[in-house]
């Protein structure tokens, strides 16, 4: 992985702004290895969940997951005010491992996924939940028509 | 000294220092308004010869109306020059980390301080502040309405909070486009957030005045909105409805069946092609990492925040819904409807017509860095190595500012038009005609607006350079044909990109020579005799 950040495009550009600025240290290494982290994380960003199309789940996901975004969201901040350290760690490993070793992306995206809409699903509004499943329901039926 | 004196001063330096060099060079927008504003001060009307307007037209567009009258009050003090024309958003842009801090302080955040320092210094903020964009100024009445709507709530009977309010509200409408979609939803949000307080309140005292002050600020736009396309116009040219690779997938009423008029209709596909707009936003790399779009795409640049802010709105985040009922109501309005306005545009994830959701992260900090006093009995140590880093990450944004940004987006920002401008002027006599190209750039294809630039540093009149037949000048707007200008004007000067003249051209004729900032050459001098 190391040497594929070192050789990429993006490497390529920081060795242009590393002559440019002179800052050797900074350039050459700190930043390229920030931009993996990043990478990382990138993974996990939640248009990638919430909308743009997953390979194994296709885009059916997408327009349930408009609805339930803005619950994720909530869901998120929820979790984290009694941080579950365990699942960050497990999470950032997740992460970090699918970056290094793309076979094992499809696990990490399903794992993800399910994380997600766990997340998701428990904040949604008891009261409105027939009004999700009739939603479901149709993007659903739009997969198989359409 | 006091916190508040400490933010502003802080805020003056990141938006004051070195203030005309950058952003590297005047931009169009930049030029416009500082003309317009000319026009008003000196003879009343703008350079369409509109007397007063309430919508500036523009080429291709209308500008709002406050950021040309505040520029046009600047150029009374200062007399017109690249830094009067900066000054007014640069000082507002200063002015709203102080309002930042006082709506924390009114919402009783423990460390309201820290919103204004928030603003004071992150990248989104300081950037725009500094080349004259009338967001900030549309930022700055939407935060000044939004901090005296609280005080109104939190006072009993201080209804001069509200009128405040409400004018500032409007006023924010008035200053930038991406408003009139944020303050009526905000509004509507701040009503149903306070509902409770706003009923105790006694209506009698207050209703009708707010009632006229709205009036005073609707009728005219709902008047400009229906008499004049300049409100229309520019909803219609940045809609997102305008993608010509999303709407020739629109069936624009053609459904082949009930199915797909059911399942595949227009509106979904519109709601479809919105989310994902929308979500996008919702991006931290766009947040954290790439989203001020100073470099090109992968290259190393910097979000709309510091990356050293992601752990402080991490921990901000994670105690959002810990805060007071109608505390962590208002936030997560701002949270959702922040972004909202962009998400219309064409654009995907635009610092600038997002910038309204800068409110949210700013009201965020406070409460990420009190948890993050909180998390350890050993907070000084936390707190100064997130201070290492931060200051290291400031140091990296004026490297980028400063140095990258500059050296590649040099074209983009029109550089060299204000050289050519004042070589035009001041070398005009010794030629019949001066002839100045309004299509420039190296590896890509820009076009300017010349005679705006001649405008503003000659201090003519843009449309006098326009019309070839104009006797008041012999400086015109024009590309060159060479092969037939050169025989037809004997005593000539043609300023134009390099590729605007032939492969074999005769290179002795070319008196002078321009550089963008990245080396690459921008204008040449050619003269015909």
């Amino acid at each position: 992985m190391i040497n594929q950040i070192f050789t990429s495009p993006y490497m390529q550009a920081v060795e242009y702004m590393r002559f440019i600025s002179g800052s050797r240290i900074f350039y050459n290494k700190l930043l390229p290895l920030l931009n993996a982290f990043v990478d990382a994380i990138q993974f996990a960003r939640p248009h990638r969940f919430f909308y743009e199309s997953l390979p194994p789940i296709t885009h059916t996901v997408e327009l349930v997951a408009v609805i339930l975004f803005p619950f994720f969201i909530i869901g998120c901040s929820k979790l984290l005010s009694n941080i579950n350290y365990r699942l960050v760690i497990i999470l950032m490993i997740l992460l970090v491992a699918a970056f290094i070793f793309p076979m094992i992306e499809l696990i990490t995206t399903i794992i993800l996924v399910a994380i997600y809409y766990k997340i998701a699903l428990t904040h949604f509004p008891r009261k409105h939940r027939k009004l999700l499943l009739i939603y479901i329901a149709f993007i659903v039926v739009r997969e198989i028509v359409i | 000294m006091n916190k508040l004196l400490i933010i502003f001063i802080i805020a003056l330096v990141f938006r004051f220092w070195n203030l005309t060099s950058f952003p590297v060079h005047f931009s169009m927008d930049e030029v416009a308004v500082g003309v317009a504003a000319r026009e008003i001060l000196n003879k009343g009307v703008d350079e369409w010869g509109q007397h007063l307007p309430l919508a500036f037209e523009s080429v291709g567009d209308y500008k709002p109306p406050v950021n040309v009258y505040l520029t046009a009050i600047s150029y009374a003090i200062f007399g017109m020059s690249e830094f009067a024309t900066r000054f007014p958003v640069a000082l507002i842009g200063s002015l709203t980390a102080l309002v930042l801090a006082l709506i924390a302080r009114e919402l009783k955040l423990t460390y309201w301080w820290f919103a204004g320092i928030f603003i004071a210094i992150v990248p989104w903020h300081v950037h725009f502040s500094r080349a004259t964009f009338g967001a900030i100024i549309g930022l700055f009445f939407a935060s000044v309405g939004l901090l005296y709507f609280i005080k109104w709530i939190n006072s009993k009977s201080a209804h001069r909070n509200l009128y405040i309010s409400l004018s500032a509200l409007s006023l924010s409408v008035w200053a930038y486009h991406s408003y009139r979609v944020f303050i009526p939803i905000l509004s509507l949000a701040l009503i149903y957030i306070y509902k409770r307080d706003i009923v105790q309140k006694n209506a009698k005292q207050y209703v009708f005045k707010a009632i006229c002050i709205l009036a005073f600020f609707a009728i005219p736009f709902i008047f400009l909105t229906i008499t004049t396309p300049a409100i229309s116009e520019r909803a219609a040219a940045t809609s997102f409805m305008r993608d010509a690779a999303f709407t020739n997938n629109l069936h624009k009423g053609n459904y082949t069946g009930v199915v797909e008029y059911i399942f595949d209709n227009d509106m979904y596909l519109i709601f479809r092609e919105w989310s994902g707009k929308y979500i996008n936003y919702f991006d931290p790399r766009f947040l954290f990492w790439k989203g001020m779009q100073f470099t090109p795409p992968n290259f190393p640049g910097i979000g709309v925040m510091y990356a050293a802010s992601f752990p402080i709105m991490l921990l901000g985040f994670s105690r959002m819904l810990t805060q007071k009922k109608q505390t962590r109501q208002l936030l997560l309005a701002l949270l959702f409807l922040g972004p909202l306005p962009a998400t219309f545009s064409i654009n995907e994830q635009h610092p600038l017509r997002s910038l309204s959701w800068i409110l949210f992260f700013a009201l965020l900090a406070p409460i990420g860095f009190a948890y993050l006093k909180k998390l350890n009995k050993k907070y000084h140590i936390l707190i100064a190595a997130w201070m290492i880093l931060l200051v290291f990450n400031i140091a990296y944004f004026k490297n980028i500012y400063t140095i990258q940004f500059p050296n590649v987006y040099s074209a983009p920002w029109q550089y060299g038009y204000e050289q050519v401008s004042r070589y035009a002027c001041q070398n005009k006599d010794n030629y019949d005609q001066v002839f100045i190209s309004e299509s420039f750039g190296a590896d890509e294809y820009f076009t300017s607006l010349p005679q705006y630039y001649l405008a503003f540093y000659c201090g003519t009149h843009p449309f006098d350079h326009t019309n070839l037949q104009n006797k008041n000048t012999n400086i015109f707007i024009k590309r060159p044909l060479w092969e037939v200008d050169k025989d037809n004007y004997k005593n000539a000067l043609f300023i134009a990109a390099p590729w605007d003249f032939p492969e074999d051209f005769d290179t002795s004729k070319i008196i002078k020579k321009l550089y963008f900032l990245d080396g690459k050459e921008s204008f040449w001098f050619v003269e015909t005799k």
